[in-house]
């Protein structure tokens, strides 16, 4: 309960990151139940479904931001899936990211996994984001 | 509320207490022997494992001559004074005081409330009890041995008593933290930053055999950082199949190119007999569980005296597994 309720906070986040850092306007899909948003479900990509995926309404640029309340979920088998398809989906449209929220004490963590599946996959173009200290208070 | 320094004498322990309570149901009027045993102030085999934390608690308690945190108490309308946060710290308190140990037993620092509802004392309860403190990460752990031993000099046998565990334990700790100074801090970068949740892949390469691997395979301790830095190692556990997956061509081969997880799959399949390979992991779960009831106490013993055999290696392995899924499942027991 207590890390659905993280989880649900860290997708607020990385919302709000999203519209903050954007600079022009743009639709974003979520199945936060509290969302404010479209209230459209995000696509499924591979068989994995983002908690928020985001495109510019002028430029057709994807944000897709996925949130990892638990070092044993980021660490996940699951979850390298989920970064593996996010980053190959981001590939192909410029200007395109994936946006990574965890608790504080997993930033580093979150880095380097970026980090390893890009270098692994030579994903290393694909710009990537892990939400800082500043961003999560 | 409010700070006083209590006779140990004036204060009950708390017959709700969960602790106290599993005796009260098995006694009608248990005596104040009953409950030290209850709480686990009276045991001397501190060797047990279960109670090595009370045993850290009460050494910690001796060492610093009381206790940091008072305990909570409950002052009644009819003057009683009842512990109802810190039975343990009170009882461990009354031991000393009756053993005559060397400090002042007779006082104990005390937070008294008055006349406390049921409601605010299951509150104080499941907070000191079931939420409880958090425990530092290891790595913040390490950084402050590192400290005691490298900077204050504190002998090992005061951090055990300051800290609690055991002396092996803490030595791989400092160990294991100068390593990742020294080896790992150097080559992070600003994509793959310093990562404290890297830090258990140190700890277990402290243990017997690992570096006299990797330097039997031509390798060395930076390398083994770049492992950690590159996530090459995922499950740190992992670690401490390394000279296993070094000596074994095909596995290191598998361990270089696609990380520890296909390498550790590959040597397990090598290992388990074919029969068991259809085994669900329910019908696993009891054989397994079948064999740990009929372990004998020469076994238990065995395993004691030589912790990292092949066999603790696959006990740990299981143990670790477990533990894991528990933990998503949200089963802390």
């Amino acid at each position: 309960m207590v890390e659905s309720l993280l989880h649900k906070r860290l997708v607020a986040k990385i919302s709000k990151w999203v519209q903050r850092t954007s600079a022009e306007e743009i639709i974003i899909l979520s199945d936060a139940a509290d969302s404010s948003l479209t209230g459209s479900s995000p696509p499924r990509l591979e068989g994995c479904i983002p908690d928020i995926y985001a495109i510019g309404k002028k430029s057709n640029f994807i944000f897709i931001g996925e949130a990892k309340a638990s070092q044993f979920d980021l660490e996940s088998g699951h979850s390298e899936k989920q970064f593996e398809t996010y980053l190959k989906h981001c590939s192909v449209k410029q200007s395109s990211m994936v946006i990574l929220a965890v608790p504080l004490e997993l930033i580093n963590c979150a880095k380097s996994i970026l980090c390893a599946i890009k270098k692994a996959n030579n994903l290393k173009e694909v710009s990537t984001y892990v939400l800082g200290i500043s961003d999560l208070l | 509320m409010r700070y006083e320094m209590l006779p140990i004498k004036q204060i009950e322990l708390d017959k709700e207490n969960p602790r106290i309570a599993r005796v009260m149901e098995m006694y009608v009027n248990p005596t104040y022997e009953e409950i030290i045993l209850a709480l686990g102030v009276g045991e001397t085999n501190y060797e047990s494992g279960s109670n090595v934390t009370f045993h850290s608690l009460k050494e910690s308690i001796r060492t610093n001559k009381g206790i940091i945190h008072p305990i909570l108490v409950n002052k009644k309308a009819d003057g009683k004074y009842i512990a109802i946060e810190g039975n343990t710290r009170l009882a461990i308190y009354f031991d000393f005081h009756e053993k005559k140990v060397a400090g002042n037993w007779e006082k104990i620092p005390c937070i008294i409330y008055d006349n406390l509802d049921e409601q605010t004392i299951h509150s104080i309860r499941l907070q000191a009890h079931l939420v409880g403190v958090r425990e530092w990460d290891p790595y913040s752990k390490a950084k402050y041995l590192n400290l005691l031993r490298n900077s204050e000099h504190l002998t090992w046998s005061q951090i055990v008593d300051f800290c609690g565990g055991k002396e092996r334990e803490n030595r791989y700790y400092v160990d294991a933290y100068e390593d990742m100074q020294q080896y790992y801090a150097p080559i992070v970068t600003d994509e793959a930053p310093f990562d404290p949740t890297r830090f258990s892949g140190f700890v277990e390469l402290q243990k017997p055999g690992i570096k006299e691997a990797l330097m039997k395979a031509g390798l060395n301790l930076t390398v083994f950082s770049e492992w950690l830095r590159d996530r090459k190692i995922v499950r740190l556990e992992n670690t401490r199949r390394l000279p296993g997956i070094l000596s074994n061509p095909v596995f290191k081969k598998a361990f270089l190119e696609y990380g520890d997880k296909k390498a550790v799959t590959m040597m397990d399949a090598q290992a388990m007999p074919a029969n068991t390979k259809d085994l669900s992991l329910v019908q696993m779960a009891k054989v397994i569980a079948e064999h740990l009831r009929k372990i004998t106490l020469e076994e238990i013993q065995r395993l004691k005296n030589n912790q990292d055999s092949p066999e603790m290696l696959a006990l740990l392995d299981v143990q670790d597994e477990l533990k894991a899924l528990m933990d998503s499942i949200g089963v802390d027991k």
